[in-house]
């Protein structure tokens, strides 16, 4: 019997129609836990360098991991992956809602899309039985119309539904997936690799059930982790503004990006901030499954030409990739931008980024009305800005250019537009300024899928003590230059502590709202809820094991497409560039210095920043450190 | 003699019929008598606006009952409207007159006398469904494992899903509390209308 796991994986062969049943490779959940870990070794094994993201040689993975589904702190998520046509690397996305959760409750751990179909398709699951439909007549839908139409078409309204809109049809390099409506799986450009093989949705149902080895110690420690992440004062921040909070305290200390980072602070953060939302536009809380902590809100906007209009979140990164950073003020517009991109399917921090990026490209003639079609995209104006998402979703016009993603776009524009493109790899950076917190530069410029807040997630440089202690083994004196965010010291060994963690977390199939982020549950934690659930031993350090191995894999993956330490940058403007709030001297972010340490502590070569032989051997990745080596890329 | 009479429609009109329950009856003598002993009878009831929709209830019910996470096997439900962003829990209400229990016909349904939650005997039902047809709610349900019925016993007064309810969306209580709340909810609003001077 499996505990923890539901035991079968799906393979669907999107060319030929062939749906098979096969066993979880219990082998791999040992060494990569499931979800991402899971997901990145199949990629890896699966899809050989230099494949066309688009071409039907790349395979698109949805997975969930062993505490997916379970009665524990948010265990909502699941990760999809595929080589990304934003990097042509390593490409995934985390989301959360109730799909990943009902997948597990079908029976399946994960579901491995190869080849391409013909004609538009949707993947029908009900529990065992499992059918590819056609999707004629969703093709063209947005995610919202696409969603009801398969509810219709099925007869259940319980059907969790994951599905691109027309940005991943028209294969825009930044489409998300978006599962139970507001739930986006935003990131590398997977909705259009799903638009790329004509997968509209995957529709589940399941009223299965997940087996735990010892139930009834497991229902009494869940419960009270639940407990205290309901009532704890690590999440309960999160729980009354939602990720919104972080406006106030990042306009306070000049890490609320502006302007194309022009600037890191807004004049008007108090109009758009956590505790504005809440007076002024709240109306309930929402959250994911399994999740005591609520961080999201159903919220609906009042005045203006967008009054009335209602949505879940909208969360820190689309308040400033849609606010500030295009220099817009207007709450409602905010709440219509987040709709359109949740219907279109569009990562809302790429798309933000880009609108950003144009509108400086405006601000400085690079491009005139001549390139826009007469659109005028002086900084602010929200109605050229909700235009514009709907041009970049369907292609049209300029909108067909910033499709591409930054990088492209600033290649095809020419006249010096790459200055102004914000991007790590060719994925939109979000929305930290690196130049006032030292960690998220580097946490960028490192994370193997692209410019990433959530790959290291350091948190730990805003003063947890406790934490940085025992995790990073500091004294009092190194911690007060840790906790110094402008300081390049010691942020190296805080990312290299946290991607383990994040890597855990997002391989168990759990939030790092509840993890990594404020550490309400820690890595110990996570071993004994692995050990009752699956009746296998599993201690801290094995599952921090296994992140760093997971990492390890994931720099191996893009090593193969010809990735290294070249490519672990940051755009100009924050190396060259000084900037900091009135009353402090302006800095840059000290990049080469915190590369150097942080590559020494991750055990790799220093020149190429890839993983050594004797590091992947020693993390039993053997077979990788063979290939890398006869391909003389280590 | 006090009589109680009670009419309702069952199975789309099939079978209507009258049921009556006396004083001498000993399910009506058991709510009582803990009535007169001024101890309170409580239920689990539901407050849709403070309600995430997260499942915890669900997943909390599956584990004590059925010791694996199954939202399915859940004996509380919640609805959910996506869009609109709003969820509603579902307990058994517990009924004074429980149609389950009338309907059943080998008399499996019984009250516990110490929380008046009706359960369900294992021993005696027989899976035949009448009680899930019965029930006006949909909160009796046959089993899929056992083919047997089961049903909300509020674990035994208890309840693990009120005991986890993040928002207290769900609160094990006295039905004179709720009405009470609500009267002085209501108070408050006429109050407010008359702009504090009544």
């Amino acid at each position: 019997m499996n505990f923890g796991y539901a035991g079968q994986i799906l393979r669907v062969d999107l060319s030929s129609g062939e749906i098979k049943k096969d066993k979880t490779p219990m082998n791999l959940a040992k060494m990569y836990l499931g979800s991402r870990g899971f997901a990145s070794r199949l990629l890896y094994d699966m899809v050989r360098p230099g494949t066309d993201p688009f071409g039907p040689k790349n395979v698109l993975i949805f997975s969930a991991g062993p505490l997916t589904g379970l009665l524990w702190p948010t265990t909502s998520r699941y990760t999809v992956t595929a080589k990304s046509p934003a990097t042509n690397a390593l490409g995934y996305a985390n989301s959360a809602g109730h799909w990943g959760p009902e997948l597990k409750f079908a029976g399946y751990d994960a579901i491995i899309f190869e080849g391409k179909a013909e004609k538009p398709k949707y993947l029908l699951i009900q529990d065992e039985d499992v059918q590819l439909k056609d999707a004629q007549h969703l093709w063209g839908k947005n995610v919202f119309e696409t969603e009801e139409i398969i509810k219709k078409d099925v007869g259940d309204s319980r059907v969790k539904v994951a599905a691109i809109g027309q940005a991943g049809e028209k294969l825009v390099k930044f489409a998300a997936i978006i599962n139970d409506l507001y739930r986006a799986a935003g990131r590398t450009g997977m909705g259009a690799v799903m638009g790329s093989k004509k997968l509209k949705a995957i529709a589940v149902r399941g009223t299965g059930k997940i087996n735990i080895a010892k139930p009834k110690e497991f229902l009494d420690y869940g419960a009270q982790m639940i407990k205290e992440c309901t009532d704890g004062k690590k999440t309960a921040w999160y729980g009354t503004l939602g990720t919104a909070a972080l406006i106030s305290s990042k306009q306070r200390i000049g890490d609320l990006p502006t302007k194309n980072h022009q600037s890191g602070q807004f004049p008007w953060a108090d109009e758009i901030s956590g505790e504005t939302i809440k007076e002024k536009y709240f109306v309930r809380y929402r959250a994911c499954f399994s999740c005591p902590i609520h961080c999201s809100r159903i919220t609906q906007a009042k005045s203006g030409p967008y009054a009335g209009l209602r949505t879940e979140g909208p969360e820190y990164e689309t308040i400033d990739a849609l606010g500030p950073m295009c220099w817009n003020r207007d709450f409602g517009a905010i709440v219509k931008g987040n709709i359109l991109c949740d219907q279109l399917g569009l990562d809302t921090i790429s798309t933000g980024v880009a609108i950003a990026f144009a509108m400086e490209l405006w601000e400085k003639g690079i491009i005139t009305p001549d390139d826009t079609g007469g659109l005028d995209l002086s900084w602010g104006d929200a109605e050229a800005e909700i235009r514009l998402i709907e041009m970049i979703a369907n292609r049209e016009g300029i909108g067909d250019i910033l499709a591409e993603g930054v990088r492209v776009a600033a290649e095809r524009i020419g006249k010096g537009a790459e200055r102004y493109a914000l991007h790590v790899k060719g994925v939109e950076l979000p929305r930290q300024e690196p130049r006032a917190i030292k960690a998220f530069g580097l946490a960028h410029a490192t994370a193997n899928r692209g410019a990433d807040h959530l790959y290291h997630l350091p948190t730990m440089e805003y003063g947890m003590k406790e934490e940085a202690v025992k995790y990073l083994g500091l004294s009092d004196e190194q911690l007060s230059e840790l906790f110094d965010l402008r300081s390049p010291a010691y942020k190296a060994l805080e990312c290299v502590f946290e991607e383990k963690y994040a890597a855990v977390a997002d391989s168990l199939g759990v939030c790092k709202f509840s993890t990594k982020e404020n550490f309400a549950v820690e890595p110990n934690q996570l071993a004994r809820a692995m050990t009752l659930v699956t009746g296998e031993e599993w201690t801290e350090e094995q599952l921090l094991l296994a992140g760093q191995r997971i990492v390890n894999l994931e720099r191996s993956f893009n090593a193969r497409e010809g990735l290294s330490r070249k490519d672990d940058t940051l755009p100009r403007r924050f190396l060259e560039e000084p900037y900091a709030v009135p009353g402090l001297t302006p800095t840059v972010t000290e990049l080469e210095r915190m590369l150097d340490e942080y590559y020494e502590l991750e055990g790799w070569d220093k020149r190429s920043g890839l993983p050594t032989v004797e590091k992947l051997k020693e993390l039993g990745l053997e077979d990788v450190a063979e290939e890398l080596r006869s391909m003389k890329i280590i | 003699m006090v009589l109680r009479h009670l009419a309702y429609l069952s199975r789309g009109g099939r079978n209507e019929f009258l049921v009556f329950l006396s004083e001498s009856d000993e399910r009506f003598k058991i709510c009582h008598a803990r009535v007169n002993r001024g101890e309170v009878l409580r239920k689990i009831f539901a407050y849709p606006e403070k309600c995430t929709g997260c499942g915890i209830c669900e997943l909390a019910c599956s584990m004590v009952k059925e010791n694996t996470c199954s939202p399915a096997r859940a004996l509380i439900k919640v609805q959910t409207w996506l869009k609109e962003g709003f969820s509603i829990p579902l307990p058994c209400r517990q009924c004074e007159i429980a149609f389950c229990e009338r309907a059943c016909p080998v008399g499996a349904i019984t009250r516990d006398p110490k929380t008046g939650a009706w359960v369900v005997n294992p021993e005696t039902c027989i899976g035949c469904g009448e009680c899930v047809e019965a029930c006006p709610f949909g909160s009796i349900y046959l089993s899929a494992e056992r083919g047997l019925a089961v049903k909300c016993d509020l674990c035994g007064g208890n309840p693990k899903c009120v005991e986890l309810c993040p928002t207290k969306a769900i609160l094990y209580q006295d039905s004179t509390e709720v009405s009470f709340e609500k009267n002085v909810a209501n108070a408050e609003r006429l109050f407010k209308i008359s702009g504090g001077n009544p």
